[in-house]
């Protein structure tokens, strides 16, 4: 029973650890006292004895629940033996103890069963053996406890209809000492049975909430994973695409000569570092050396940190000066992330047009940490998307139409991403066999998860993404 | 601590107070009370084991002090406090009822069930004037054991009745129109996540 090892723990952790097995001690303890006081201080070795025997039975069963209970109950039979019933109270208490203690442990049939061997054994023995039982003797006293009212009133001039020492039959006291009997022992029982069905259902919101928490993590990685590799992974397939070509002769990139090649493969290489790095910092997450938290960063925090305002969160009141040195460490963040993208997509031969833009941010509000990364990792999302589906324009010049147009508006409240660029056919699409992913559903799950609202749509040709991420 | 928490969730899940026609567990006496006094006369819905208990302390922790009050500023002459609370007592009986219903909808029980104490009260009662009206010792000594037991059955009942947890088909009992009830929070949540898995897994790739 792990529940009842406390070694080791302290003050509101033990209390909280002991459970309710634990609680139904304390209380058959300080049940078994009052009895003792209402009753009296045990007046022979035997009641002493018993007494004691019983205070043990409520403290030690707890360990051994399931082979004492009965024994314990066997136990509090034979105290009501002891002559004079001066352990009948303590006795009781204990069997009412034990009671709530069998309806938590045991299921409903044994639970009933005991109690109803009890009852007809504590009460048998009671009127017809000699024992003592509350049961009986509780009966008899308010029966003759009435007789006595009755008299007195009859005296006072009254109408009593009790007259004085009515014999009550043996089978009417049986019966009615059963029925009181199996009356406590049952709202016991019923009392065990209640505690066990709300342990039981705080143990199931505990696992479901802990396969929640598993679940989570595990999306949360899912999230990171592809957030690392997945646009990386598609701008080297490109570019090695694009340097083949290139080495061929028969491609359209402006530039075969070495420095270009070299140039293509200087970016092959830091990108796939980028990438391995990325991987190697999952890897780290998923061994348990770094914690989840570590990485979410957004994608452009790889440079040296920007300083401590990266948790926007952890300090909600800050000076005004501070707030905007925030955004525009926000904005300057992102703007510093799409040029790499733009440059990286330019030697790919897409030529498009980014821009940030911040309207009526004034005071400028700050970004949390969950909405840079939200953003970010949106705009590195649709970088991956452009790569992977936009139509080339390469041959055109820089001033014809853009390959895409990316314009990310940071307002007082919101960050509006859109994005515009023309879908390539099928055919020419150079990252061949990648099949359609889910990285712009988990995208859109992130954005949703701030109350912000993703919508995208090819048509005509042209494929459109557009986002709203409120900033509180 | 907060932003590791991705998964869309009720705004309402944990942290805020649950809507009035929902069980609120773990709910504090001041919420109690004041939920009992605005939901005096709703007769559908649920309460928790905390509502119901925190109020009922609260009625006999109040009868307790008045009958002390009483004790030790008229020392058994006169009853002013614990008439005073007999009244309010009275002014109390439907909103009482009312979160006894709500409590039973709790355990999915049917609201019929907060007669059962009522007409155990009534019956002992009976049994007990009977008893002591009539001529016969016989009967009066049967009656007197019977009247007992009822006694005995009502007050476990008074007490059993309401004891028992929360069961989520209790949701039945709720007003129309609110199909979204929390059947689980967590169980929703957990599909969702795992049917989000299963997606992830299917189509994979990248």
């Amino acid at each position: 029973m792990s529940r009842f090892d406390l070694r080791g723990l302290r003050g509101a952790d033990r209390l909280r650890r002991i459970g309710f097995v634990g609680w139904l001690r304390v209380f058959g303890v300080m049940l078994w006292v009052v009895s003792l006081l209402a009753t009296r201080v045990p007046d022979s070795t035997a009641a002493l004895f018993a007494d004691l025997a019983l205070l043990a039975a409520i403290v030690v069963v707890p360990r051994l629940p399931r082979t004492l209970v009965p024994v314990a109950l066997a136990g509090c039979l034979a105290a009501d033996f002891i002559p004079g019933g001066a352990t009948v109270l303590t006795a009781a208490a204990t069997a009412f103890t034990l009671f709530i203690a069998v309806g938590y442990l045991y299921d409903i049939a044994a639970g009933v069963g005991l109690g109803c061997l009890y009852a007809v054994a504590e009460v048998t023995c009671a009127v017809w053996i000699g024992s003592s039982s509350v049961a009986v003797n509780g009966l008899r006293g308010v029966i003759a406890g009435m007789t006595d009212a009755a008299r007195r009133s009859m005296e006072h001039g009254g109408i009593g209809a009790l007259s004085v020492g009515a014999p009550v039959p043996a089978w009417m006291l049986w019966l009615s000492g059963l029925l009181l009997s199996l009356i406590c022992n049952g709202f016991a029982i019923a009392f065990g049975r209640a505690a066990r069905s709300g342990t039981d259902a705080r143990d199931r919101a505990a696992r479901a909430q802990h396969m929640v928490d598993r679940l989570t993590r595990e999306q949360q990685l899912a999230h990171v994973i592809h957030d690392s590799v997945a646009n990386d992974m598609s701008v080297i397939a490109m570019l090695a695409w694009r340097a083949k070509a290139g080495l061929d002769g028969n491609g359209t990139m402006s530039s075969t000569d070495g420095a270009g090649l070299g140039e293509t493969l200087d970016l092959i290489y830091a990108r796939s570092h980028h990438a391995l790095d990325r991987v190697h910092e999952v890897i780290d997450v998923l061994d348990g050396r770094l914690p989840l938290a570590a990485l979410e960063h957004g994608p452009a925090d790889d440079g040296p940190d920007t300083g401590g305002d990266s948790d926007g969160t952890a300090k909600p009141i800050r000076p005004a000066t501070s707030v905007s040195t925030a955004t525009s460490d926000f904005t300057s963040q992102l703007e510093r992330y799409m040029e790499d993208q733009d440059r990286a997509m330019a030697m790919l031969g897409l030529h498009g047009v980014s821009r940030v833009t911040t309207v009526d941010a004034d005071p400028e509000p700050s970004p949390t940490q969950t909405v840079r990364c939200a953003v970010l990792g949106l705009v590195e999302e649709i970088y991956a998307n452009i790569v992977r589906h936009a139509a080339w324009n390469d041959d055109a010049a820089t001033d014809a139409d853009p390959a895409y147009s990316l314009f990310v508006t940071v307002t007082a409240t919101n960050v509006h991403v859109a994005e515009v660029n023309a879908v390539a056919d099928a055919a020419s699409a150079a990252v061949l066999g990648t099949r359609h992913g889910n990285g712009l559903r988990m995208q859109r799950e992130v954005v949703a998860s701030l109350g912000g609202a993703l919508n995208a749509a090819a048509q005509d040709g042209t494929w459109t993404i557009a986002a709203d991420i409120p900033l509180a | 601590m907060n932003d590791d928490i991705r998964v869309q969730r009720p705004a309402t899940a944990a942290t805020e107070e649950p809507a009035l026609d929902r069980p609120y567990p773990g709910i504090g006496p001041l919420q109690a009370v004041r939920r009992f006094i605005r939901k005096a006369f709703v007769f559908s819905g649920r309460a928790s084991r905390a509502e119901y208990w925190w109020v009922t302390l609260i009625g006999l922790a109040c009868v307790a002090c008045a009958a002390l009050l009483d004790y030790m500023v008229f020392h058994d002459d006169d009853s002013v406090f614990s008439s005073i609370v007999s009244f309010v007592g009275y002014l109390a009986i439907v909103p009482v009822l009312a979160l006894s219903v709500r409590r039973l909808h709790d355990e999915n029980l049917d609201g019929g069930w907060v007669l059962v104490p009522i007409v155990l009260q009534i019956a002992y009662f009976g049994v007990f004037s009977a008893a002591m009206a009539t001529g016969d010792s016989h009967d009066a000594t049967i009656g007197v054991l019977i009247g007992l037991l009822l006694m005995a059955l009502f007050v476990v009942l008074s007490f059993g009745l309401y004891m028992f947890p929360s069961n989520p088909k209790g949701a039945r009992f709720d007003k129309p129109g609110d199909e979204t009830a929390e059947i689980g929070d967590n169980a929703a949540v957990t599909a969702d996540v795992a049917a989000d898995m299963a997606g992830m897994t299917a189509d994979s790739q990248v």
